[in-house]
């Protein structure tokens, strides 16, 4: 049991701290460790990280709103009161680095600590995980990926190009492999289907069949221009880099800036992951030749560091 | 033979602590095994001043095999060998690198076979960014799975930094009900009680 959590962390299925929990777990039954936290404050630091994303307002209310109407089902049951059927599968839509992943990965932890999935874990596949080049081999192929998320979540990215090729597409057989299995195995297994806008609106809708069996859409906003600032401090303070007056002023320039030529394809982190990173190497070859940099200046970023960078 | 396994985020000082807490047990030369996934297990004995050189680094994960050494500690009349493991730093998000993921695995794995866990983190970090950046999922998770071990120590370090006293104390309230002691891997503050513990823990 063990070994295969430790393999999982070597596949990149868990994070670290999700192997070290269901390390724990298979260690020992639960609530017998010297300061086990209780279930409650599990989900209160789970709902913590969640809160400490930046922006995502909406999607927040949402995760709290599902949170809280399945643990009232749960009580229900316990009172042997008549309850909903609860399904958690999922449709995600947004562009590309709007906090997809992040905040999947944050309800499996969420619903691991509620009871309602074994592992809590996340499998992120994309079309060419599924689909195989033969007729037969695709429905093999889409189980395999099932079974590895079973216990926790299947995330789909671009799942709309599940629909691409027609009727004659392999795309469909995956469906309706994963259909099947989700009526199969109702609550072991939360599959969440994620895109960006326009495409996974038409899918849906030519799909009209996966809309009570994905009953949960959220839908991810771009982040604005002073969410992004806010990002790009994080992850400059993370890696302890601090920006200078100037630079600061720079980096939500050129935010602007990138936001008001392309609104469509710029809402997203990676962008600013990119100048960030590429503004951590200019500052290195600008301070190489110094003979002793100081502490200050190894952890500033200048405004000359900073460029816009193309993302192709 | 016992073991201690030092561990912690990327970059708290592990390997600074390992190689001066060797030091400070009166270790001149640590013999180090070298365990890697890629290359198999091999050794080497170095002065420790050579493994600081070599080993420590400000960059992130600079630790990618697994190092261990054994040490000698004085023991009443006599003295008392134990293993002294520092690791990959181990971090929240799941790594792009196989090898960073492959890395991370085998300190899970050795941290199963432990002993002792030293969870190292750092006051400067937390002083600055808080315990809610500061102090990752990572770490709680850490700390979680230490109460299944014999010892269980939280080694709060670089307390020689200003400001990081304001982090020793949040660290104190985060981690409540657990050994918590301040320490400097760099200056060796700190590591008498750090003796003291590994002594009674071992
Ligand atoms: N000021 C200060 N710096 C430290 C201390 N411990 C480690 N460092 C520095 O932190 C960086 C990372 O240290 P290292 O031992 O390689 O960390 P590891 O990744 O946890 O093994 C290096 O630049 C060290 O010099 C300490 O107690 N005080
Ligand atoms: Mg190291």
């Amino acid at each position: 049991m063990g070994r295969e959590i430790i393999t999982m962390v070597e596949n990149g299925e868990v994070t670290v701290s999700e192997a070290l929990s269901l390390l724990k777990r298979a260690h020992a039954g639960p609530g017998q460790y010297k300061h086990e936290l209780t279930k409650n404050e599990k989900l209160a630091a789970i709902k913590q990280q969640l809160d400490s994303l930046i922006g995502l307002h909406t999607v927040k209310k949402l995760v709290n709103e599902i949170q809280a109407y399945v643990e009232i089902q749960q009580r229900r049951t316990a009172f042997n009161l008549v309850s909903e059927p609860v399904v958690l599968h999922s449709v995600f839509i947004g562009n590309p680095g709007t906090g997809k992943t992040t905040v999947a990965r944050i309800i499996g932890q969420m619903f691991l600590e509620m009871g309602v999935l074994q592992k809590g874990h996340l499998v992120e596949v994309e079309r060419a995980d599924l689909v195989a080049e033969y007729i037969g081999q695709t429905a093999q192929r889409t189980r395999e990926q099932l079974r590895k998320a079973s216990g926790g979540i299947l995330f789909i990215d671009e799942a709309y190009s599940l629909a691409r090729g027609g009727e004659n597409d392999f795309g469909k057989e995956v469906i309706d492999t994963i259909v099947k299995t989700m009526e199969d195995q109702r609550s072991n297994l939360i599959v969440i289907l994620a895109g960006y806008c326009a495409p996974m609106e038409v899918f849906l809708e030519t799909n009209p069949g996966l809309r009570s069996r994905f009953p949960i859409i959220v839908r991810f906003p771009d982040y604005t221009t002073f969410e992004l600032f806010r990002i790009a401090e994080q992850m400059l303070q993370q890696r302890e880099y601090q920006l200078s007056k100037a630079a600061r002023r720079r980096l939500l320039s050129i935010i602007e800036n990138l936001k008001r030529e392309e609104p469509r394809n710029f809402g997203n982190a990676r962008t600013i992951r990119n100048i960030i990173e590429k503004a951590v190497r200019k500052q290195a070859v600008r301070l190489v030749h110094l003979k002793s940099p100081t502490r200050a200046q190894l952890m500033e970023i200048a405004a000359e560091d900073l460029q816009e960078v193309d993302d192709d | 033979m016992r073991r201690i396994i030092v561990v912690g985020q990327p970059n708290v000082g592990k390997t600074l602590f390992s190689l001066n807490f060797a030091e400070f047990l009166g270790m001149h030369t640590v013999t180090i095994n070298f365990e890697s996934y890629e290359r198999g297990c091999s050794s080497k004995v170095i002065t420790i001043a050579e493994a600081k050189s070599l080993l420590v680094s400000a960059a992130e994960h600079q630790t990618l095999d697994i190092q261990s050494m054994v040490l000698t500690m004085p023991w009443g009349k006599s003295a008392k060998q134990f293993e002294l493991i520092d690791t990959t730093g181990l971090a929240d998000r799941i790594d792009f690198e196989p090898q960073i993921r492959r890395a991370m695995a085998q300190t899970l794995h050795f941290m199963r076979q432990a002993d002792v866990v030293f969870h190292l983190l750092d006051c400067f970090k937390v002083a600055q960014l808080g315990f809610l950046k500061g102090i990752g999922e990572i770490d709680y998770q850490i700390a979680q799975y230490g109460q299944l071990k014999k010892g269980y120590v939280i080694l709060a370090n670089k307390i020689d930094l200003t400001q990081a006293k304001d982090g020793l104390a949040k660290i104190h309230m985060e981690f409540p009900g657990n050994k918590v002691i301040g320490i400097s891997a760099l200056e060796k503050k700190g590591f008498k009680e750090v003796k003291e513990i590994a002594k009674q823990l071992l």
